[in-house]
């Protein structure tokens, strides 16, 4: 088990909320092992299917044994929902961050765990945010107009891709696709 | 809602699902917001169902499990026109 993965999901300092996550059909639950495991029936269709590359986070199967553990830190029904993280909401399946793309009102959440790597971030922000610009947001190639940052839990601003992903899932806080030509995100910055 | 004259209250605890709590706005307001996808937001019409969260960040509808949603939303609007671009309206 990679141990920063394993402790990304146990260390109660590293998450920052607990959400109960109602049974499934027939009182199953789906602890949404595999990568490819539908958390919001909203979302997933076999057509929107994200192409995973080949860096794959590893969800080995003596996790079962882990969320059933009383080790675990608060995996009951929490009782208060009051508090917003200005950041992750996440759990063992996943991991939502807010993404706000530079001159549009309305942000967009998606769960980092869902994807195996930037490619594959990429091309859900390229779905989600792309009509904005006429030539799409072409995050990563050097004649985008876009670049994309994120915030870590020390609060500073990094250009996505500065780390391996692995480390990137546990550290993202919020996303930011921000204009090229704009320069360096400022301090006064509306998501800062 | 954006252009109305006056704001409604209505108790999130009530709903159980984003479709129930997206049918009763569309009777509500007397709007349309087309079918949610992640991709492409509410596709094929000119209103879109936003919130404010604790943060007071405004937010899509329907990217988080609805609990979640529950638990975060703090404030309503269905915005429409240019305050929708890009997020799959007309």
């Amino acid at each position: 088990m990679e141990s920063n993965t394993s402790s990304f999901l146990l260390n109660s300092s590293t998450l920052h909320s607990v959400f109960y996550q109602d049974k499934q059909d027939d009182g199953i639950i789906d602890l949404g092992l595999s990568l490819g495991t539908v958390h919001h029936e909203a979302y997933h269709s076999s057509a929107n299917r994200m192409v995973y590359d080949g860096d794959l986070m590893d969800w080995p199967h003596s996790n079962l044994n882990i969320k059933n553990s009383s080790t675990m830190h608060s995996r009951s029904v929490p009782e208060n929902f009051d508090e917003e993280i200005e950041g992750v909401q996440s759990n063992e399946r996943w991991a939502y961050v807010k993404v706000n793309m530079d001159g549009v009102t309305i942000g967009r959440k998606i769960s980092v765990l869902d994807h195996g790597g930037y490619s594959s971030l990429a091309l859900q922000l390229e779905d989600m945010f792309g009509s904005q610009s006429g030539s799409g947001l072409r995050l990563f190639q050097s004649e985008s107009e876009y670049s994309l940052f994120y915030k870590d839990r020390q609060d500073h601003w990094r250009p996505v891709g500065d780390v391996p992903w692995k480390e990137f899932i546990e550290c993202v806080k919020r996303l930011r696709i921000a204009r090229k030509n704009d320069g360096i995100v400022s301090c006064s910055s509306r998501y800062t | 809602m954006a252009g109305a004259p006056y704001l409604r209250k209505i108790d999130l605890k009530v709903y159980k699902s984003y479709p129930e709590l997206l049918m009763a706005l569309q009777t509500l307001f007397k709007c349309t917001f087309g079918e949610y996808s992640e991709r492409e937001g509410y596709n094929g019409s000119e209103y879109a169902p936003t919130y404010e969260d604790k943060d007071g960040d405004w937010m899509l509808v329907g990217d988080v499990p609805w609990n979640m949603f529950v638990s975060s939303c703090k404030r309503l609007r269905i915005i429409k026109g240019s305050e929708a671009k890009g997020l799959g309206c007309l």
